[in-house]
This record gives C-alpha cells, sequence and structure tokens, in this order.
C-alpha cells in the first residue's frame, strides 16, 4: 500500500511538472504590460507630428545601429549576432508590409518594446533589448512607431539565424525571461534632478547601455545588481566598467564624458570597437542635452553624488625598474613618433596615452588587441578624421609587446601587473601565426 | 642635458651600416637624410598619412613590406634590412645608375608624376605590391582593384594617381608570373 502511495505521488507530481513546463512553453507566465490605449490606431496626423521625438529616441536607442548593415538600406536588418548557440541576424524593421514591420500596430508594436514578444505570439530572443526597453513610456512607444513606420520600405528578406537557433527553440524563450526579464521601471530617487531623470530613463533604457556594460548571469541574463560594472567580451575586446567611480578613475567628469559621446574622442582615447558604431551612429547625432543627461546620469554615484575627475595615476616605481626599459625604448621606437614622447598624443592625429582608459584598464587585453591588430581609419563627429593606426603583430616579436605593453601601464596606467608573451600570443591574429 | 643615445646596426641598400649611437627618439628619416645623406626619401606630412617617407623593408623568406619612416623612430629598424628609393636601380661600381627597375622605367615612360615628390614613396609601394603578386598571382578581372588598394595610402599632390595606376598595371601584365588568365 505504501509504495502503491509513494508511486501515486510521483506521478501526480510527474503530471503536475509537465502541465507546468507545458504552461510555461505556452506562454502562459508572460504577463502584458501593454497599456490599453494602444488598442487605438493613432490618426496620420497624430502619427506625423510624433516623427521628430521618435527620430531622436530611434538614435537613442541606436535600432539602426543593429537594424543595419554597414553600407546597407536603413533598417533592412541582416546584421550578425553571435552567440555561443549560433548566429542571429537582426531583422528588416521597415515598414515594408512584407518583409519589415508594415503590418504591425501600435499595439504590436508596444508588444514588441515592453514584452519582447512579435505578433503571432512570437517570442523575441534577448538580442533584442527588451528587458531594457521595457521601461520605454508609452507615449515614447508611440514615437518610436510613428518614426520607424515613416522610414523608407526596404523589400528585404530577413537572414535565416544559424545553430540552435533553427530548432523551434522560441518557446523556450519563456523560461528564460522567468529568471531573466525582471518588471523593471526608470531610475528614480528622491530629489533627482530633472536632467538625471531623463538620463537614466535612457541609459537603463532605450539607450540599453547595460546589454553590453553589464555582465550577464550564467543563463545570459542582464545581471542588473551589477549594472555597468563591465560586461563580457565583443569581438575579442573588454567591455570596460562605466560606473560612476571607475569613469571618474578614469578622468571623465560629466562635461568630458557627454563630449565623448557627442564626438567619439576625448582625453581618454577614441572610440573603437563596436563603441564606435555607438558614438559615430547614435549618441553624436542625438540632441546635446539629452546626451548631457546620459553623462550626467552616468557620473552620479550610488548616492546621488555627482563625480568629478580623479588626476590620473602617477608612474608607478615598477616603470623605471630596468626590466621593462625595454618596453620604454620600444615605445620610443614604435610609437612616440604619433603618440608622443610622453604619451601626450598630437592633437587630431592620434590619440593621447597617458590617461587613456585602454591602458589604464585592469585587463591588459584591449591594450595588447590594439598594438596587434590596429584601428583602421576612423571618421568622427566635426569632420574629425583618425588615420588608421597600423597593426604591430607582423613588426614587433610577442615578447616586444608584452614589455611594451607592461611599460605602458606601469608609466600611465597605474596598473603594475606585467603582461606576459603568452597572453600576447592568445591575441595575435590568426593570419600572423 | 645630453641626448640618451643607443647603438644602431642595419643593412641599408645591401650596405651593413652601424654600429652607430644614434639618439633615441630620432626619426628614422632623419637618421637617412643627416647621417647617411641618403635625401631620396621624401619627408611629407610628419604625421605617417601621405606616405612619401615609405622605404622597403625586407623580410628573410617573406614578401617585402613598406614601412614608414616619419613616425617610427631609427632604432624601430634595428637589425632590420631596408631599400631606400637610392638602392632600386641597379648602378655599376662608381654609383652610375646603369638600370632603373622596371616600375620606375614605367612611372617614366607613362608621365607618371608630375613634382616628383611622392615618387619615392610610390616606387616602393609598386615594388612591394610587384613582389606580392610574384607569389600570389591576382585573377586579371581584380588587377585594377587590387592596384587601387595597394596604392591606396600613398598621396600624390600632383593628383596624378591614373598614370601611376596605369604604370603599375602595365608592369604587372608584362612580369611573368603576376596575373593569372
Amino acid at each position: 500500500m505504501k509504495s502503491h502511495s509513494l508511486r501515486n505521488g510521483i506521478l501526480i507530481f510527474l503530471t503536475l511538472l509537465i502541465v507546468l513546463v507545458i504552461a510555461v512553453l505556452l506562454g502562459a507566465f508572460r504577463s502584458n504590460s501593454v497599456v490599453p490605449e494602444a488598442k487605438q490606431p493613432l490618426s496620420e496626423t497624430q502619427l506625423h507630428d510624433l516623427i521628430p521625438k521618435g527620430r531622436e529616441l530611434a538614435l537613442a536607442g541606436n535600432c539602426m545601429g543593429c537594424h543595419s548593415q554597414a553600407q546597407g538600406p536603413m533598417g533592412a536588418g541582416g546584421v550578425p549576432i553571435a552567440t555561443p548557440f549560433g548566429t542571429l541576424h537582426s531583422t528588416n524593421i521597415t515598414p515594408d508590409p512584407t518583409y519589415g514591420i508594415g503590418k504591425y500596430t501600435r499595439e504590436d508594436f508596444h508588444r514588441v518594446l515592453r514584452d519582447g514578444i512579435a505578433p503571432g505570439n512570437r517570442n523575441l530572443y534577448p538580442a533584442m533589448p527588451f528587458v531594457f526597453t521595457h521601461i520605454t513610456r508609452p507615449e515614447d512607444i508611440d514615437a518610436l512607431y510613428a518614426y520607424i513606420m515613416s522610414v523608407p520600405p526596404i523589400a528585404q528578406p530577413n537572414v535565416a539565424n544559424t545553430g540552435v537557433f533553427n530548432l523551434p527553440v522560441r518557446a523556450f524563450m519563456n523560461f528564460w525571461v522567468l529568471i531573466n526579464f525582471p518588471d523593471r521601471t526608470p531610475p528614480m530617487r528622491e530629489g533627482a534632478s530633472e536632467q538625471w531623470l531623463r538620463g537614466g530613463y535612457l541609459v537603463e533604457g532605450l539607450g540599453h547601455c547595460g546589454s553590453c556594460h553589464t555582465p550577464r548571469n550564467i543563463a545570459m541574463g542582464v545581471s542588473f545588481s551589477r549594472a555597468l560594472e563591465g560586461g563580457d567580451q565583443i569581438d575579442g575586446l573588454t567591455v570596460p566598467d562605466i560606473t560612476a567611480e571607475t569613469l571618474s578613475k578614469r578622468g571623465f567628469d560629466a562635461a568630458a564624458l557627454s563630449q565623448f559621446l557627442r564626438t567619439g574622442m576625448s582625453a581618454q582615447g577614441t572610440a573603437f570597437g563596436s563603441m564606435y558604431t555607438v558614438t559615430h551612429l547614435s549618441t553624436s547625432a542625438m540632441q546635446a542635452n539629452d546626451v548631457d543627461a546620459i553623462a550626467t546620469f552616468l557620473m552620479t554615484d550610488k548616492h546621488g553624488k555627482l563625480l568629478v575627475a580623479e588626476s590620473g595615476p602617477d608612474a608607478l616605481p615598477i616603470a623605471s625598474d630596468p626590466k621593462l626599459q625595454p618596453g620604454r625604448l620600444n615605445y620610443m621606437a614604435a610609437c612616440a613618433g604619433c603618440h608622443g614622447v610622453r604619451g601626450q598624443g598630437i592633437p587630431h592625429v592620434a590619440p593621447a596615452l597617458r590617461g587613456n582608459t585602454a591602458v589604464m584598464m585592469e585587463d591588459p587585453g584591449n591594450l595588447v588587441t590594439v598594438i596587434l591588430h590596429g584601428i583602421p581609419t576612423q571618421t568622427f563627429a566635426g569632420n574629425e578624421r583618425m588615420y588608421a593606426m597600423p597593426g604591430f603583430a607582423n613588426r614587433l616579436s610577442v615578447e616586444d609587446v608584452a614589455v611594451l605593453a607592461s611599460w605602458m601601464r606601469a608609466e600611465w596606467g597605474g596598473q603594475s601587473q606585467p603582461v606576459t608573451a603568452e597572453l600576447v600570443q592568445k591575441i595575435v591574429p590568426k593570419s600572423f601565426n | 642635458m645630453s641626448l640618451e643615445k643607443r647603438p644602431l646596426s642595419l643593412t641599408i641598400n645591401g650596405q651593413r651600416i652601424g654600429p652607430v649611437d644614434v639618439p633615441v627618439g630620432m626619426p628614422m628619416i632623419d637618421f637617412l637624410h643627416e647621417y647617411l645623406n641618403l635625401t631620396g626619401t621624401r619627408f611629407g606630412c610628419g604625421q605617417g598619412i601621405c606616405h612619401a617617407c615609405t622605404v622597403m623593408e625586407l623580410r628573410e623568406g617573406n614578401t617585402p613590406i613598406e614601412t614608414r619612416t616619419c613616425v617610427f623612430d631609427a632604432h624601430f629598424f634595428n637589425g632590420k634590412k631596408i631599400v631606400t628609393i637610392e638602392g632600386q636601380a641597379r648602378r655599376d661600381e662608381k654609383g652610375q645608375v646603369q638600370e632603373l627597375t622596371p616600375v620606375q622605367q614605367a612611372f617614366i615612360e607613362h608621365f607618371s608624376f608630375q613634382c616628383g615628390y611622392c615618387t619615392p614613396g610610390f616606387v616602393t609601394a609598386a615594388t612591394v605590391f610587384i613582389e606580392s603578386l610574384k607569389q600570389n598571382p591576382v585573377p586579371r578581372a581584380q588587377l585594377r582593384s587590387r592596384i587601387e588598394d595597394a596604392l591606396n595610402d600613398h598621396i600624390c599632390r600632383c593628383t596624378g594617381y591614373v598614370r601611376y595606376y596605369e604604370a603599375v598595371e602595365d608592369v604587372a601584365l608584362k612580369t611573368p608570373g603576376c596575373v593569372i588568365g
């Protein structure tokens, strides 16, 4: 009798579990945060009037940055996003009725941005940062809708995803959101300025800075408790910590940070890697007061204090160590011609290395990557242009690069941990091995 | 205060130089001009952009590469083998030019240059390009775009690009093993 009741108990438990799993897969626990008004379509006049506001918000979100290929038609999608499980491709978000989102209603669009669910109950993958756009206010989603529906429609089919995304796995996103999609609200603090509130709304929402700059948990969900403390590597580059304390240590204040975002250039270095696409396509095109607000929010610490720039670190004693002198001489031979004998750089030509973020970061990966791979020619706001930095993978040995990076970090970065030749070897481009 | 100096040894145009004490931080082009009187290498922008100052760096078991001399210190070239514009043509014992290289000859035949300031750099780039084609020939249809890629970094203030590019195309087509099809 006893074993019977145990068996029945297990059976009931398993049945309940299966029912629960099916319920999750069917999306029974996905809440709907779309406001009821969104069911009502907007009039032509309303849509028309909302376009400028929507354009600014689309810039803040850099929607077109991910949804357009370089040199490709705006918003037509197809940008590959590599994940450990396969490659996702951004989709066509132009108003083309067949290939784009032309048939989306106002409500459909709200559902996508608030809840990450496309028409037909299609769960979006979190490459679309809906965990951030979730906090966007309904009137702003209306403006975005008006703007997106106003861009030229492009009849370009979406590119198929690869790997595990070929399988019917969208339903499993319902599990993912259970743990990784908290119901967030825009940052709020007693006595906060309008500027801080606006900045927080953009940084934590549409701007989705944390998508790259916040570490992810084991399930690849955004670890909001460690907001902006530096994310996982992207294209081989370490994503820096951008908390107020760290930015201040790197010599930023709100004005300097705003200048960096508006131009892509700063005393801390020029934007490169994927951040270049952010400054180039998004923040340099935004309204200055919105960028100022973002900078103010980012430079404000947890206690509400607006931090100012700290002075850079002094050269460490180890920089004068005879062991690191080959590094100094390598710098003089290979780098000083552009970056200056004292790491001061040349305005409009080469960024300063004294106080440069890549030199100051605890992780030497970005510094070594730039030395080995170089940076292509980039244009910046205000007709600025930085000519390409050559990669030195075929001109300096891994030992030379290691001692060079070690000396620069000790001289200007306040980092005493030497860079090893083994670490450099791992970063050498494959074509040079 | 005295200048910090280090001994420098290298091979230029087949001739071993040094060891000679050279200040740390002296650009290579100053060393070529002031120490060796090799004044054919041109100083242009001084910021590594115009490429007038490039010389050819020979690599053991590999094709040569271009290296700028305005942004790199003389010591960057320590132990290396380089060819400046003076080392391109074949000379007799007295140093008289006997025969120009195919690239130099083609530039003259195509009237490629006017003021000639950028020419040493273009000779370097074109020679490096032809040497790379000998190792990795290019399909005929791609030749022109490859020439553009190879010479793209070189700036000519008289805007004589087309005649430079045509001359290089001519050399590539005439040199056996450079072009497929």
